[in-house]
């Protein structure tokens, strides 16, 4: 390690160059907007004096105190996608990556096509399983058709319509979950399962006392970049279901961008910005308590 | 570590489940290629073409704007490899090898910088690119894209880097070479396996990507693959048999590469990023 | 970068002509020799060399219609190019709108009805009144959306309605001899040819409140009105649109059209069932007839395909929403009154009637021109003359700014209302508060 910082900032100053035009400049920008109360008709154009103006915290306290009656609905519906889906993807990659961690013929096979989920485009996945749930001529239902009269709208009906997009994004998220954890139970040490072999443990304490505590620096960050993607992923909610019906499967990203293209540009950018804040509290809080732990 | 009788059983069948999970939409989506627009909107089930056809890919393949779209996507993707992993592996080698003022909110910055949804940026991004006269062409997203994948890349490149000793740098040092030298031909050489890594998935991340294309471009033949395909799904026309041929040609290049890359990938998953 | 260049070109072609001309005689119009059948040659000459920049919404079938009057056009005007960029439908007022707000706008854009008054007000658009051709002659309610102020700020290009189409023979089987004229009439004779569970249905209805309209003014509700100012009072939560939706909700949908059915697919479903001759009747517009007639239930009998207005709800009412496209100017094009009159020539070479009727009978658009009607391409067409009769019955859309955000949440709550997750009467007055709040928040009357 040198302390010749110059050379370090030489070396920085491409990267930092292109991110101050493209990330901190629109941030700062955005951040300035969530306290006025710009749209598209105040923006103020070459035929048109602006008419915007600041109103400080007004948007924060529209959305925080349910001035916008669709804020907490979705914040609610966002974090409940969130967990379930990151739960299903850590358990699921878990057993996955134990399984394929064993020595046994085909495993390579095995990996490879289970990882094509993660091959294939998001949003491609997307289109696609929208027509895999078509009410009408989708393959679930002419699967379900086969042994019963009802069809199913998986895109309209209750409680259909969120588990059909959790579905979606469980396909597309396991194999990176399963591939990180793989890649973490290999690297822990065959000695320590000997010892404990040797000490009488039993395949489950092994799991619980050895593979689990070795496993957990892979797990907490994978599970924090889980949380995060999750959270933050588009395409899977705006090309299957629209965030229908009537806005029920919004999270809080497709309801920014809705604010956006309505032209609302400071409601989105104050929508934006909470959803940051509170990605950023939590992964804060996180990483306090899974370093302590 | 060998296996019993029984836990190998279980062991193929909890395998064979998730495999036939991940595989069979594929294969479903990959079957209707084949298919006319009128079996696809049949009511009964039918898994196999009845009359199998390749018009889709025909269809595809002559309309002018696909082949336009596939040419913007591969150009955007290319570029936006090779700047992200410049820009990366410099950034990456700064953050491993020094010790600066900067460098623990330089590292905080870019891990928080994956964090906020893409929407924050449209507007502000929008004037800039605007004034720049980006707009409408590619090189708007390239600078987007770059600047998307590169904070997970510098912290995959970097852990990557900080597992390279540092004596080998500091020998040839002593022989002469510049920091700029030591850097490119001994630390670069090294770790082909994490640049394989951040070189893939800048190209997956410009291939893929939706949100910013969607927003700064206009023009039919400036559109990239996911949004010129969207445009098959908007509110008036899903032409699914057709959909399905466009999904298949997008995704064969993506797994390819993916399976070639795929074994770096996990290599440097493991070495590089997630060890946090 | 790009069009500095063609900048520089352009003048330094303009310099040339000017300068070899000497004083700039026009060159002698000859006829046409690529213009669709029927259409005059374009004669006015215009000094303009360059570009004009063309953002056109149309769907490839129908490009290649106009791309032939362009180029009819360009044909007689030698040193003019239209660049004609077709711009996916949805999503482009966002475009345009941030185009123009960054001087990037195109020379002529083909606006939706509902997106004119929006971009008019916010001072993109050129005002055209007095410099288009026979104004009079085009019919009211399309040119009337692009009045806003007192002024004319586009052209109608294209004019449509929601119409119930039927298949024929599901008709005659349901006993009926002709389309229903009233829902109650649908009800009744639908249900023998429907069986729910093997997806054969007397009607198909879609989630899109776009689609909901004709349940409210069919019991006579309305949406909202606007006074002389450009006021508006949102009228739309009231007991008579409340009947409608109940109407739709306890009458229709679980006895002639499914009660639950895939929203984000719909408009798919609803046509695929339809072409495939297992849907009697329904509510679709003049721009998918072209697309209708290649399913297998018309592909060898075009007259199995029959169009009527939109049923009555209650007695004598009944309404379907009128859509259609306005071709408009971006306001800058006035800097250069050269280009100016060269786009103005365009524009109206593009609208004239006969245009109009080419557009038509290729298409299966309707004219926007009462000339055009008479034209005999256009008389002899029968589904035209039946689109027509739809009109007639066709409910008029208030242009006010801002008008076309209503449809988001009047889906919203529309379907919360199908879903039984809200009663009518609350949907209807959430829909109203939301419009309220988030689109007329700023030309309320009170």
């Amino acid at each position: 390690m040198r302390s010749r910082a110059w050379v370090a900032w030489v070396f920085m100053l491409p990267t930092l160059l292109v991110m101050a035009v493209i990330v901190f400049v629109p941030l700062a920008q955005s951040v300035a907007f969530s306290f006025t109360d710009l749209t598209n008709r105040n923006q103020g154009t070459i035929f048109k004096p602006p008419s915007w103006q600041f109103v400080g915290l007004e948007n924060y306290t529209n959305i925080l105190t349910g001035g916008d009656p669709n804020f907490y609905p979705t914040l609610i519906w966002t974090v409940i996608w969130t967990v379930v889906n990151v739960f299903f993807h850590f358990t699921l990659g878990l057993i996955l990556a134990l399984t394929l961690n064993q020595r046994f013929r085909g495993r390579t096979t095995y990996r490879l096509l289970l990882m094509l989920p993660w091959a294939v485009p998001a949003y491609i996945t997307a289109i696609s399983w929208r027509f895999l749930f078509n009410g009408e001529y989708g393959l679930f239902n002419a699967v379900l058709g086969l042994v019963s009269d009802q069809r199913i709208a998986w895109l309209s009906e209750f409680p259909w319509y969120y588990v059909a997009p959790i579905i979606v994004n469980v396909w597309l998220g396991v194999p990176f979950m399963m591939v990180a954890l793989l890649g973490g139970l290999q690297s822990i040490p065959a000695e320590l399962y000997e010892a404990a072999q040797v000490d009488g443990a039993s395949r489950t304490q092994r799991f619980w006392n050895i593979t689990l505590p070795q496993l957990s620096s892979v797990s907490s960050t994978v599970i924090l970049l889980g949380i995060i993607w999750t959270f933050n992923i588009f395409v899977v909610i705006y090309l299957v279901t629209g965030g229908g019906p009537g806005g029920r499967t919004d999270i809080l990203v497709t309801y920014t961008y809705q604010a956006f293209t309505r032209g609302d540009y400071s409601m989105a950018a104050a929508y934006a910005v909470v959803v940051f804040v509170l990605l950023i509290s939590f992964s804060a809080v996180y990483r306090r308590f899974t370093r302590e732990a | 570590m060998k296996m019993s009788r029984r836990h190998s059983a279980l062991t193929h069948i909890i395998l064979i489940g998730f495999a036939l999970w991940s595989v069979i939409p594929v294969i479903w989506v990959v079957l209707t290629s084949f298919k006319t627009e009128g079996e696809v909107f049949s009511t009964t089930l039918q898994i196999l073409p009845q009359d199998p056809t390749l018009d889709n890919y025909r269809e595809l393949l002559s309309r002018g704007d696909f082949l336009t779209w596939a040419r913007n996507s591969i150009f955007v993707a290319v570029i936006t490899t090779v700047v992200g992993v410049f820009l990366a592996s410099t950034c990456a080698y700064a953050l491993s090898r020094f010790r600066f003022r900067g460098r623990s909110a330089s590292l905080y910055i870019f891990l928080v910088a994956q964090m906020f949804p893409g929407v924050i940026l449209l507007v502000g991004l929008y004037q800039i690119f605007n004034n720049l006269g980006l707009l409408d062409t590619p090189w708007a997203l390239v600078l987007s894209y770059s600047t998307i994948a590169i904070p997970f890349c510098i912290l995959m490149l970097k852990g990557f880097f900080d597992t390279i000793p540092y004596e080998l740098e500091e020998a040839a040092r002593v022989d002469g070479v510049g920091v700029f030298g030591a850097f490119w031909r001994i630390v670069v050489p090294l770790s082909v396996p994490g640049i394989a890594v951040t070189a893939f998935y800048s190209f997956i991340t410009a291939w893929n990507e939706f949100l910013f294309a969607k927003t700064f471009l206009t023009s039919r033949e400036q559109l990239t693959l996911p949004v010129g395909t969207a445009t098959f799904v908007d509110a008036f026309n899903q032409p699914w048999a057709l959909l399905s041929a466009a999904s298949v040609l997008i995704s064969i290049p993506v797994v390819i590469f993916f399976y070639m890359a795929q074994r770096y990938l996990i290599s440097g998953l493991t070495t590089g990023g997630v060890k946090g | 970068m790009q069009r500095m260049t063609q900048l520089a070109t352009a003048l330094g072609a303009l310099a040339i002509v000017v300068g070899a001309c000497g004083g700039g005689a026009s060159p002698t119009p000859a006829p046409a020799t690529t213009a669709p059948e029927g259409t005059p040659a374009p004669t006015e000459a215009v000094a303009y060399q360059g570009e004009i920049t063309f953002w056109n919404t149309m769907r490839d079938f129908e490009l290649v219609e106009v791309q032939k009057l362009v180029d009819a056009w360009t044909a007689e005007h030698p040193g003019i190019t239209v660049k004609m960029d077709p711009v996916p439908f949805d999503g482009a007022d966002v475009k345009y709108d941030q185009a123009a707000t960054g001087k990037t706008a195109p020379d002529i854009f083909r606006a939706d009805i509902g997106w004119t008054p929006t971009f008019a007000d916010a001072g993109y658009l050129l005002d055209l009144t007095g410099k288009i051709d026979n104004v009079d002659d085009f019919l009211n309610t399309p040119l009337a959306t692009n009045k806003w102020n007192g002024k004319l700020y586009g052209v109608p290009q294209v004019t449509d309605a929601l119409g119930l189409q039927c298949n024929g023979k599901l008709l005659a089987a349901a006993g009926l001899s002709a389309p229903p004229t009233t829902w109650a009439q649908l009800v009744e004779k639908g249900k023998a040819v429907t069986d729910l569970a093997a997806q054969k249905y007397g009607f198909y209805m879609r989630g899109d409140s776009y689609w909901a309209q004709p349940f409210i003014w069919g019991w006579g509700g309305t949406l909202f009105e606007v006074d002389d100012q450009g006021l508006v009072t949102v009228t739309v939560d009231s007991p008579e649109s409340e009947k409608g939706f109940n109407y739709l909700k306890d009458s229709i949908l679980g006895t002639v059209a499914p009660a639950s059915w895939d929203f984000a697919s719909d408009y798919d479903n609803m046509n695929a069932g339809f072409k495939g001759g297992t849907t009697m009747c329904i509510l679709q517009g003049p721009w998918q007839v072209a697309d209708l007639l290649t399913g297998d239930a018309f592909k060898d009998d075009p007259n199995n395909l029959v169009i009527a207005p939109v049923p009555d709800g209650e007695a004598g009412l009944t309404g379907s929403p009128v859509g259609g496209h306005n071709y408009v100017v971006y306001a800058l094009v006035a800097d250069d009154s050269a280009k100016e009159a060269a786009v103005l020539s365009l524009l109206n070479y593009l609208s004239t009637a006969e245009s109009q009727a080419a557009l038509a009978s290729s298409v299966g658009l309707l004219p926007t021109r009462t000339s055009a009607y008479e034209i005999d391409s256009v008389k002899s067409d029968p589904k035209i003359a039946d689109w027509r009769a739809v009109l007639a019955k066709a409910t008029n859309r208030s242009g006010v700014p801002g008008a076309s955000n209503i449809y988001k949440p009047f889906t919203d709550n529309y379907q919360l209302f199908l879903k039984g997750d809200k009663t009518a009467a609350q949907a209807l007055a959430d829909m109203a508060t939301a419009w309220e709040t988030t689109v007329f928040q700023d030309r309320l009357a009170k």
